[in-house]
This record gives C-alpha cells, sequence and structure tokens, in this order.
C-alpha cells in the first residue's frame, strides 16, 4: 500500500484528506512542516500532501526539504493562498520549486482523491 | 419683746392674788359653797395658767440660748465663705492659666499645620500640572499635531502602514517574477523537448549518410561523387550533433541556474509566509493595544488629575478650618472674661454672707447681690456675640 504524508495545521482538513484517502493508502498525519520533516526523516512516503501557510515549519521549506531528503516522493501543495492580497501566491511558487500538482482550497475532495490515484499509479 | 412678756407675767401673778382675796373675803363670810365652787375654780385656772407660764418661761430661755448659739454658728460662716470664694478665685486663676497655655499649644500646633498644609497644597498643585502634562503625552498630542489631527499612534500607524504597502509592492514584483519563471520553466521544457528533437534528426541524419555512404561505395566509381556528400552529410551530422550538445550542456546551465531561481524565490515566499503568518494582524493588534493602553493611562491620569483636584479642595478646606484657632482664642479668652466674672460674683456672695451674718441692712445686701447678678446676666448675653459652631464656608463671623 502506498505511503502518504497529509501535512496541515488544520486539525479538521486532515481529518478529512484521512477519510478520503485512508481506505485505499497508508496516511500519516503531521500538524507542521517540522513534525513532517521528522517524520521523513524515518519513514519514505510516495507522495506528500501538504499545506503552505503552517506554525513551526511553512510548506515552502517543506518542500525545499523533501527534495533534497527525498527527491523520488511527489508532492502536492493545497492552500487557501494565505498572505495579504497583492504579496505572494504562494501555490505557483511551491509548484515552481517542486509541488507536481497545487489546490487551492476550498477543491473537489474528488478532484483530489483522481490527482492522487493518477499521481500514484 | 422678753421684757413684755415678763412685764404680763407680773400682771397675771396680781390678778391671781386679786382672786385669791376674794376667795379668802368668801370663806370669812361663810358662803362656803359658793366659796368652794369659786375656789375650785380659781385653784383649776390657777394650776391651768401656772402650768403654761412654767412652759413659756422655758421656752423663751430656749429660744434666747438658739439665737445665742446660731449667732455663734453664723460667725464662722463669713470666714467659712471667704475660704470657699478663695478656693473657687484659685481655682478659677488655674483655669485662666491653663487657658492662657491652651492658646499657646493651639496656636503653635495651628501654625505649623497651616504651613504642612499650605506645603501639600503646593506639592499637590506641582503634582497636577505634572499629571496634566503627562496626559498630554499619554495622548501623544501636542498643539501641532492637534491642528492636523493626527497623533503618534496613527503616524506610527501610518508608517507601519507604508512599509505593508511597501511589502506588499514586493511581493507584486515577486509575484510577476514567478510568473516569468514558470514561463521559462514551460519554455525550457519545450527547449528541451526542442533539443531531443534535434539529437534525433542528428541521429537519423548520420544514418542516412552512413546509408548513403554505403550505398555510394556499393555504386563504386559512379557513386564517388554521392560518397563525398555522404561524407559531408555525416560531418553535418556530427556537427549538429555536438552543436545539439553545446546547446543541451547550455540548457542544462540554464536549467540549473532556472532551479537556484525558484530557490530563491522560494525562500523569500518562506520568509514571506512566515512574516505573513499574523504579522500585520498581530502589527494591528499590538498598536490597538498600545492605542488601548495609553487610552487608559489618560484615563488614569485624568482620574489622578481629578482627585489631585479633590486632594487641593480638601487641603483648602482643612486650611480654611483651621482658622478655628482664631475663633478658639476668642473664645477662651471669653471663657477668661467669664470665670473672671464668677470670680466676682464669689466675692459679691462672700460678701453677702458676711453682712447677713453682721445683721446687715438686708436692702443693701440685696443691691450687692442685684449688682453682682448683672454682672453675670452681663456676661451670659456676652456668650451670645460668639455664635460660630462650625466651620463651614461663609459661616465665620467674629466679634
Amino acid at each position: 500500500m502506498k505511503k502518504i504524508l497529509v501535512v496541515d495545521d488544520e486539525a479538521p482538513m486532515r481529518s478529512i484528506l484521512n477519510d478520503l484517502l485512508g481506505d485505499d493508502y497508508e496516511v500519516t498525519l503531521a500538524a507542521n512542516g517540522q513534525e513532517a520533516k521528522e517524520l521523513l526523516g524515518t519513514t519514505s512516503f510516495d507522495l506528500v500532501i501538504t499545506d503552505l501557510v503552517m506554525p513551526e515549519m511553512n510548506g515552502i521549506d517543506l518542500i525545499t526539504s523533501i527534495i533534497n531528503i527525498s527527491p523520488s516522493t511527489k508532492i502536492i501543495a493545497m492552500s487557501g493562498g494565505g498572505g495579504i492580497q497583492g504579496r505572494f501566491d504562494y501555490l505557483p511558487v511551491a509548484q515552481l520549486i517542486g509541488a507536481e500538482k497545487i489546490f487551492r482550497k476550498p477543491f473537489e475532495l474528488s478532484k483530489m482523491q483522481a490527482t492522487v490515484a493518477q499521481m500514484l499509479a | 419683746m422678753i421684757m413684755n412678756i415678763k412685764f404680763l407675767g407680773n400682771f397675771k401673778w396680781q390678778l391671781v392674788a386679786l382672786l385669791a382675796g376674794e376667795a379668802v373675803l368668801l370663806a370669812y363670810n361663810e358662803a362656803w359653797p359658793a366659796q368652794l365652787v369659786f375656789l375650785a375654780a380659781i385653784g383649776l385656772w390657777a394650776r391651768s395658767h401656772l402650768s403654761s407660764q412654767r412652759k413659756f418661761a422655758v421656752s423663751q430661755s430656749n429660744l434666747s440660748n438658739i439665737a445665742a448659739t446660731r449667732k455663734k454658728k453664723l460667725q464662722v460662716l463669713p470666714a467659712s465663705t471667704e475660704e470657699v470664694r478663695s478656693e473657687a478665685s484659685r481655682l478659677i486663676n488655674d483655669v485662666s492659666a491653663d487657658l492662657v497655655q491652651q492658646r499657646s499649644v493651639e496656636s503653635d500646633a495651628i501654625q505649623q499645620l497651616i504651613a504642612s498644609f499650605n506645603g501639600i497644597e503646593n506639592s499637590i498643585r506641582e503634582q497636577a500640572q505634572l499629571t496634566q502634562g503627562l496626559i498630554a503625552l499619554a495622548t501623544h498630542v501636542d498643539s501641532a499635531q492637534q491642528t492636523a489631527g493626527t497623533s503618534y499612534v496613527d503616524e506610527i500607524i501610518s508608517i507601519v502602514h507604508r512599509m505593508a504597502e511597501n511589502i506588499a509592492n514586493t511581493g507584486k514584483s515577486s509575484v510577476a517574477l514567478v510568473n516569468v519563471l514558470s514561463t521559462m520553466k514551460t519554455q525550457i521544457e519545450a527547449v528541451d523537448k526542442l533539443l531531443g528533437e534535434i539529437g534525433s534528426i542528428s541521429k537519423q541524419t548520420n544514418l542516412l549518410a552512413l546509408n548513403a555512404a554505403i550505398e555510394a561505395a556499393r555504386a563504386g566509381e559512379e557513386g564517388r561523387g554521392f560518397a563525398v556528400v555522404a561524407d559531408e552529410v555525416r560531418t553535418l551530422s556530427h556537427r549538429s550533433s555536438e552543436f545539439a550538445r553545446q546547446i543541451e550542456e547550455q540548457h542544462r546551465g540554464m536549467k540549473h541556474a532556472m532551479a537556484q531561481a525558484a530557490g530563491v524565490i522560494g525562500g523569500i515566499a518562506s520568509q514571506d509566509l512566515d512574516l505573513t503568518r499574523g504579522t500585520q494582524a498581530r502589527v494591528q493588534e499590538i498598536m490597538s493595544e498600545v492605542e488601548g493602553n495609553n487610552e487608559k493611562v489618560a484615563l488614569q491620569l485624568g482620574q489622578i488629575s481629578t482627585i489631585s483636584d479633590k486632594i487641593s479642595a480638601e487641603v483648602g478646606v482643612a486650611v480654611r478650618s483651621l482658622q478655628f484657632e482664631d475663633i478658639v482664642r476668642q473664645l477662651t479668652e471669653r471663657v477668661d472674661a467669664r470665670v473672671r466674672v464668677l470670680d466676682e460674683g464669689f466675692l459679691v456672695v462672700s460678701s453677702a454672707v458676711g453682712a447677713v451674718v453682721n445683721e446687715a441692712d438686708p436692702a443693701t445686701v440685696a443691691r450687692s447681690l442685684e449688682g453682682a447678678r448683672e454682672s453675670l446676666k452681663s456676661a451670659i448675653e456676652a456668650r451670645m456675640v460668639v455664635h460660630q459652631e462650625g466651620m463651614d464656608d461663609g459661616e465665620i463671623e467674629l466679634f
């Protein structure tokens, strides 16, 4: 069973993704980038689905770490856009530095499910 | 009066003797029944009369004795009364001395209290001025800023907003840069494909040239010219391959630079993310807190100012109330004067007692007492002049 690491500081979002993907994949949950980075040091994940705006370590730094620690791990970035209007739209940045797919919250769960299935096929 | 009683007593005895003679005369004339009745009547009357006369004589004697004794005793009264008056006079002198001492002590204490209260009042006034200064500082408003309608807090918020705007503009430029880099990435990927195509074409050209060379060799002498062309084509194919390799090498450099640029952008975005995470909201929150605290400080300083005003007013009342020293001084002087009058009254009463004992003219004694009564009455009326009972403002009416 493919391993997925879901990283989001919002507990409801972690729970939603766990329910969505838990039946088909081995899902691990982390509340921030730092926690995720520590898990990445001990476990090899096939896919990381990460939020961008998080405490401790943000999603951009986490993506950079993933590329260095585990280049083969695929990455999906998701975000509500975040930040002050007119400043960075972090999702394109995430894509620029290595996220294969991006999801702007709120998104259709079925699309996420289909994308994950496609990436891990 | 005793002489009169004695005279009356002698007359009665003469009457008894007359009646007794009459009884002897009746006996001589042998008028016995009538004589006996008459004698019995005389005897009874005489007995009764003699008894009362005896009693009367005793009372007269006693009265004289009592009067003498009483007079003797009364002779002591003037001395005793004088002693009492003397003691009272000493007491009154002591009271006067105490009043003088009390005035002195009160006066000193009150002068010190007035000085102290004046000092407190001055300090409170200075404190109030300082507080007013602090209020002005706390609200960060000076006269120029009041004219402009701005405060330090507003200015700080404005600066923060300008900084945030600048950062936002930088962010917009960065977003544009991200878009450019994304486009470049797409184009580099397209170039990758084209380079692959060029490589493929080179390989096919090389293969074609090789085949052409083989076919030229088979053709022999006729194919020599064609072989030269095929060789040139192979050479061109090699040069194309080399050229494509060199482009690919440059392209890798571009991709690497592109990745570095993406990394830099990522770093900027990461910092921005951390900064963005509630930073501006927090700045607003802090500024609100600062503003709120300033308002609280201003409010509390205002309260302190109000309290200072109250204290100042209270001290003013206290200072005003200390003027009771003047009133008390006048009252004690009045008390002194009144006890003096009392002293004189004692003297008059003492003299009156002496005069009565020495059987002076009662009218004279009464006049003396009337004079003393008038003095006391005057003293009582004098009390009415000082009717200051409280220390409230406007109630002071000194005599």
